[in-house]
């Protein structure tokens, strides 16, 4: 029986995590186990409340550390307790969750890392700013000019991995704007990678966390690290 | 180099010097942090006190005054001091991180071992 652990990041998310985790309490596999684990960032409302009155599982953070380091505590978790497959998913109900089965089914044609993806297809209720969608393309390109390799959705945070990648993120990850990063790291890891199409919801609550002046330092670090990562990963293992 | 401001600099770097310390002996750094302050008081009154001899390195390196090229090596002194500060507290960061993952770990494990019995 395979077990399957859906990582949920959550700051501030006391709106949405209870439907979250009841959407993915409807999502039945045959032949796994699907957990699941909120990580509670530190978060300044009452998300941790909400966890304990609801009997959620999670992971309280003393502090807030941020998406990456909040996701890595997921994958540390999944790695410490064995876990065959990882997932990672909003706590802001963004994302889909009965698109899990599928995800799962490619991690089982061997690829170890599954990303959910807005562009692929046309099928996205998701509507970005043309900014947005800019400097996504942008990072896609540079992606595409590292690697050889071409991502559409390269800030996607709905993915699934294996073994594998579960014990490379448990030991390495971003703590900021992790996403394009460790995409880099894995293709140049000579990992499998592929890009499947998922339908988004708009957040139901809260708002993007990159805005402004933000956006310039995140095109700005987000490439920075792509470069550094196209440089510094040695091949395979 | 005018002598009142040789004078002035080294007055400047003994208070400093104080000032460490009292620092240490308040614990409010640790004699490993303070010998980089120690080291960089301790050079610039080298400088200072050589200054007479210096005029011909001085003129060498393209400097008008040797005060200078002795204000010159404080910033260059400075920026490596501060630099050192970023790069420690980089790794003080990553280890913060780590801590506070594994905390908020144990305290999930605490919580499931805790409700077994």
């Amino acid at each position: 029986m395979q077990s399957i652990l859906i990582i949920i990041p959550a700051y501030n998310e006391e709106k949405s995590i209870l439907q979250v985790v009841s959407n993915i309490k409807k999502v039945k596999l045959e032949g796994a186990r699907i957990d699941y684990i909120i990580i509670n960032d530190g978060s300044t409302d009452n998300t941790r409340q909400v966890c304990i009155d609801n009997d959620l599982n999670f992971i309280d953070l003393p502090c807030n550390l941020g998406i990456g380091g909040a996701v890595q505590t997921g994958y540390k978790y999944a790695y410490y307790n064995n876990y065959d497959i990882a997932i990672q998913m909003d706590g802001d109900n963004q994302h889909d969750a009965n698109y899990i089965p599928e995800l799962v089914s490619e991690i089982n044609k061997n690829y170890d890392l599954v990303i959910g993806s807005r562009f692929v297809k046309e099928l996205s209720e998701f509507k970005s700013s043309f900014l947005r969608r800019l400097g996504i393309n942008f990072l896609s390109n540079l992606i595409k000019l590292c690697t050889n390799f071409k991502v559409y959705d390269v800030t996607s945070g709905y993915r699934a991995c294996n073994k594998k990648v579960i014990k490379y993120f448990a030991l390495k990850y971003p703590v900021d704007y992790p996403e394009p990063d460790t995409l880099v790291q894995i293709l140049k890891k000579k990992m499998k990678v592929i890009e499947i199409p998922v339908k988004m919801h708009e957040r139901s609550t809260g708002k993007s966390s990159i805005n402004g002046f933000k956006s310039i330092y995140y095109m700005i670090k987000v490439s920075l690290a792509i470069i550094i990562a196209n440089i510094s990963t040695k091949g395979s293992d | 180099m005018n002598i009142r401001l040789v004078i002035l600099l080294i007055a400047f770097c003994v208070l400093f010097v104080t000032y460490i310390f009292y620092n240490i002996f308040k614990r409010k750094i640790t004699l490993q942090y303070s010998l980089m302050w120690f080291s960089y008081c301790l050079i610039m009154i080298v400088l200072l006190l050589s200054s007479p001899i210096l005029s011909s390195v001085t003129s060498f390196l393209g400097f008008e005054v040797t005060s200078n090229m002795i204000f010159f090596l404080g910033f260059v002194a400075l920026l490596i001091v501060s630099f050192n500060i970023t790069r420690f507290l980089s790794s003080q960061k990553e280890k913060i991180v780590i801590l506070t993952q594994e905390v908020g770990i144990f305290k999930e494990e605490l919580k499931k071992y805790n409700g077994k019995d």
